[in-house]
C-alpha cells in the first residue's frame, strides 16, 4: 500500500474532490499536506494574479493596432462570418472611415475563445447583417441587407474571433 | 465544435468567461501575466519566487492542447467544478477529470515535486 497519497488523488483534492480517506491521510501526514498545499497557493496565486492582469486589460483604454492589408485568402480562414455575401457587399461598398469612439469586442458566438497568450491582429471590415446572423449574433434590424463597419480581431490560426462594431447604422 | 457552441452560448449568458472575454483585446504577453502576483509576500525573495511558481504555471498552461487549456482554465479561472465543465463543453466528468490530472501533473512536474 502507498504511504503517501497518489498522484490521481492530490490531484482530486486539488480539484475539490476530496474523499474521507484522502482527508484523514493529509491530516496526519505532513509530506502530503505540504504538497496540496504548495500546490493549492501556486493555484491560487495564478488565479489571483491572472484575474489582476486581466482587469488591468479590461479596464485598460484599447491600443488601435495598424490596419491589416485586405487578404482575399484571409477572409476565406475567417470562414462563416465572410461569407460571399461579404464578399459582394465589398466589392459594391468602401470601408468606412475609421471613428474615434470604440466599443469593446463581442466574442463571435460559434468560435472557441483565445487563449490569453494567443497573438492577435485587428482588421476593420464591413461585414453585411446576414453574415453576422449567421456567425451566431442576434441581429436586430428592419432589413438584413445592410452591412456593418466592424473591427474584427483575428487569431493567430487566421480565424475571426470577435468583432468590435465601428458604426451601427445600417448601410445599403 | 459543438462544444464551442456550447461553451460560448452557455458564457455569454452566465458571464462566467469574463476572463476570455477580457483578454481579447490585444495579445498578451506570458512574462507580463506572471507579473500581477499580488504583493503579499513578506520579502522581495518570496515574491519573486511566487512570480515564478505563476510564470511555471503559465508555460505549462501554453503547452496544454486547446481542450485541456479549456478545462484548466474553466477549473483554475472561473472556479468551475467537473460537472459544471461536463455541462457548459459536452465534455464528460471522467474526462475533464483526466484532462484536470494532466494539467496538474504537468504543473507538479514544472514546479518540482515534494513527495
Amino acid at each position: 500500500m502507498n504511504p503517501h497519497l497518489t498522484s490521481e488523488e492530490i490531484s482530486d483534492w486539488i480539484i475539490g474532490e476530496r474523499t474521507p480517506e484522502s482527508e484523514g491521510h493529509i491530516a496526519e501526514c505532513a509530506l502530503c499536506r505540504g504538497e496540496v498545499d504548495r500546490l493549492d497557493c501556486a493555484f491560487r496565486q495564478f488565479r489571483d494574479s491572472a484575474r489582476r492582469w486581466s482587469e488591468h486589460w479590461y479596464t485598460a483604454p484599447a491600443v488601435r493596432r495598424p490596419e491589416a492589408v485586405w487578404s482575399w485568402r484571409r477572409l476565406a480562414a475567417i470562414g462563416g462570418l465572410v461569407s460571399a455575401a461579404l464578399a459582394i457587399v465589398l466589392l459594391a461598398q468602401p470601408s468606412a472611415a475609421p471613428v474615434a469612439e470604440e466599443e469593446a469586442f463581442l466574442q463571435i458566438p460559434y468560435v472557441a475563445p483565445l487563449a490569453p497568450y494567443a497573438q492577435t491582429r485587428v482588421m476593420r471590415m464591413d461585414v453585411s447583417m446576414t453574415a453576422l446572423k449567421a456567425a451566431g449574433f442576434e441581429v436586430h434590424a428592419p432589413e438584413l441587407s445592410g452591412a456593418l463597419t466592424v473591427d474584427v480581431l483575428v487569431g493567430q490560426d487566421g480565424r475571426a474571433h470577435a468583432i468590435r462594431p465601428i458604426n451601427r447604422s445600417t448601410k445599403r | 465544435m459543438q462544444i464551442a457552441v456550447n461553451l460560448i452560448r452557455d458564457a455569454v449568458r452566465n458571464r462566467r468567461l469574463q476572463f476570455w472575454k477580457r483578454t481579447q483585446r490585444d495579445a498578451v504577453d506570458l512574462d507580463e501575466a506572471s507579473e500581477w502576483v499580488r504583493d503579499r509576500a513578506p520579502s522581495p525573495e518570496d515574491r519573486a519566487a511566487a512570480r515564478q511558481q505563476v510564470a511555471s504555471i503559465w508555460n505549462v498552461v501554453a503547452r496544454l492542447s486547446e481542450r485541456q487549456r479549456t478545462v484548466f482554465l474553466l477549473h483554475f479561472m472561473e472556479g468551475m467544478n467537473p460537472g459544471e465543465i461536463e455541462a457548459i463543453t459536452g465534455i464528460t466528468r471522467a474526462a475533464v477529470k483526466v484532462h484536470l490530472f494532466r494539467a496538474i501533473h504537468a504543473v507538479r512536474e514544472r514546479l518540482g515535486r515534494t513527495q
